[in-house]
């Protein structure tokens, strides 16, 4: 609202929204101080500061609990998935947008329909081709590539809205000075797009970290190159749940994500702005 | 000097450039998209194509598959143990769409009335639980649901002992407590949208019906609500589509317990396939799930059916 006089309806929202935010943040906080007591502690007071600092909770997470491998793993998985998307997408999109394919936006909107589909429609199908690939005895490989699959339609439409906004003139003024697609591409488009890129980014990046029906399939028969998602399942027992090493791994998980979404932020939300969402 | 037989000659000779370069830029607009295209079509289209074909035979992985038309459908509809795996889904798949939906719409109109810089802070707090992994969301959720957990040990204090539940382990609720907390993850992309779709609009609009003496209230109805229609009809088909995938969050958070009470339909298909081996089946009830689905988001795009309007 371009009033913004602090009347008393603009309090009242205000502290609904603190409120709001508080309830939000609760179960992190919580998960932060409880991953430094133990299980005694835990009972004892559900409240209380923990006693000391037991920073062995994370030690024991982190190498009994074997949340360095696989963070590890999962780094890798998430580093490869998502280049080689980016790469395909970036081509993939300037492509549909501004090289003229017939039936653009025909393919486009297969894309979309694509996207929208459940993996669970598409998963046993899948699982026979990736091991009729000989795929299941490659660590990583298995879950990589039909990441890569899944990722690019949602990618690839993102991108080329953001490609439609780039002035055709700028492309043709490359063109007439004798540069090439790949030059021009590499000069003029790829200095444009941090914004849309970052959306993208940040979006898949989500998807591969927390993906685990897939996972979860793919490495029945492994017992290494098992990703976070899955790794961190192993801290809730049938019975007992060791809550303090438990919650030490969750904040492994998310402090570094929500590090790396404060410093995205910014051109996150201008990508998203840009990307000119219409039903 | 004029001369038309030159000038016609130079012409043509443009349009044969023209249509050269044009030949050229789709050639290399195809060798672009190449690479994306082989990994889609082999990892989504085969499989969707695939899983269809897979529905009308019995397969169980190792013999070759037989056609057996439509057998597998009937299965899945005379079987109680899956039809009811499909009512489950819809039901966590409602409650979710509903508490994400409404509870996205209503930051962000509220939202819209604070300063830029409050209006940031409070976005990143609302939103950042979308950018966790369900497997996290689930088992902070675990911590804060389970029967000694935060949420009973905050009722303790408030004196309100008679409403602690064991959340997760209540047959009568786990499936809607479910829900929400899937809601409640999802509700931050609903905001973050319909803000991307408010900020579009023009503020002369406002002008108008701030003279008449409308209140915020009014305004959000009257003026703001027709015109992100598009935005919210997008959104709920979205959250509706998403929100059948329940595989993640209810194995993180129950594994389908208690009993069975919360086994949805995606997990009846691994079952299916994969403890089972009955493929056929497994497909079959696939592609049942995304029609229910599509069922679904239909339904929501007719009641937001009506005329959007220009701007």
């Amino acid at each position: 609202m371009n009033t913004k006089k602090s009347s008393v309806s603009v309090w009242v929202i205000r502290v609904f929204l603190i409120i709001m935010a508080v309830i939000s943040i609760f179960p992190l906080v919580f998960a932060i101080l409880t991953s430094f007591k133990n299980n005694q502690e835990f009972y004892a007071n559900i409240w209380a500061l923990p006693e000391k600092l037991r920073v062995e909770n994370y030690a024991n997470a982190f190498i009994a609990g074997k949340v360095g491998e696989y963070a590890l793993n999962s780094i890798f998985i998430a580093v490869v998935s998502l280049s080689v998307t980016i790469v395909f997408a970036v081509l993939a999109a300037y492509a549909l947008a501004r090289l003229k394919i017939k039936g653009a936006e025909l393919i486009l909107v297969m894309l979309i329909l694509i996207q929208v589909l459940p993996t669970e429609s598409l998963i046993i199908p899948e699982y026979m081709i990736v091991s009729r690939l000989g795929l299941l005895n490659v660590k990583y490989a298995a879950m990589i590539l039909p990441y890569i699959g899944w990722m690019l339609p949602g990618t690839i439409i993102i991108l080329s809205n953001f490609f439609k906004t780039i002035p055709m003139e700028l492309i043709e003024s490359a063109r007439i000075d004798g540069a090439t697609e790949m030059t021009t591409m590499r000069k003029i488009i790829v200095p444009l797009m941090k914004a849309p890129v970052a959306t993208c980014l940040v979006f898949d990046f989500c998807f591969v970290w927390g993906e685990l029906m897939w996972a979860q399939l793919t490495t029945l028969s492994r017992t290494d190159g098992l990703p976070l998602s899955i790794g961190l399942l192993n801290f809730k027992g049938m019975y007992s749940t060791e809550w303090g090493q438990m919650t030490a791994a969750i904040c492994m998980v998310i402090v570094p994500m929500y590090i790396l979404f404060i410093f995205t932020q910014k051109y996150f939300i201008a990508g998203l702005t840009a990307g000119g969402v219409k039903g | 000097m004029f001369c038309p037989q030159h000038h016609l000659k130079i012409e043509k000779g443009l349009v044969m450039k023209q249509k050269k370069v044009r030949g050229y830029q789709r050639l290399t607009g195809y060798l672009f998209m190449a690479p994306a295209a082989i990994m889609i079509i082999v990892f989504m289209i085969v499989p969707l194509l695939w899983n269809v074909a897979l529905s009308f035979c019995s397969w169980n992985g190792n013999s070759s598959a037989e056609f057996v038309g439509i057998a597998n459908y009937l299965s899945v509809f005379s079987e109680a143990t899956t039809l009811v795996t499909l009512k489950r889904s819809v039901i966590l798949a409602l409650t979710a769409t509903a508490v994400s939906m409404l509870l996205g719409m209503l930051y962000a109109f509220l939202l819209y009335r604070l300063r830029e810089r409050e209006q940031q802070i409070f976005r990143f707090v609302f939103f950042s639980p979308a950018m966790l992994p369900m497997t996290v969301t689930g088992l902070l959720f675990v911590f804060v649901l389970s029967s000694n957990g935060l949420l009973n040990a905050l009722l303790s204090i408030l004196g309100l002992e008679s409403l602690q539940h064991a959340w997760l382990a209540d047959p009568n609720i786990a499936l809607w407590v479910l829900g929400i907390v899937q809601g409640w993850k999802g509700c931050g992309v609903t905001m973050m949208l319909c803000t991307t779709a408010i900020l579009a609009l023009p503020d002369s609009l406002y002008e108008c019906a701030r003279l008449e003496g409308a209140n915020y209230w009014q305004q959000v109805r009257i003026i703001m609500l027709p015109l992100i229609k598009p935005t919210l009809k997008l959104l709920l088909s979205m959250t509706v589509m998403s929100s059948f995938k329940s595989y993640d969050i209810i194995y993180a958070m129950t594994k389908g317990g208690p009993g069975e009470f919360t086994y949805t339909t995606p997990m009846k298909i691994i079952q299916l396939g994969f403890t089972f081996n009955e493929y056929g089946t497994a497909a079959a009830l696939g592609t049942v799930l995304v029609l229910l689905a599509s069922f679904f988001v239909l339904v929501a795009r007719f009641a937001l059916r009506g005329e959007t309007y220009e701007y």
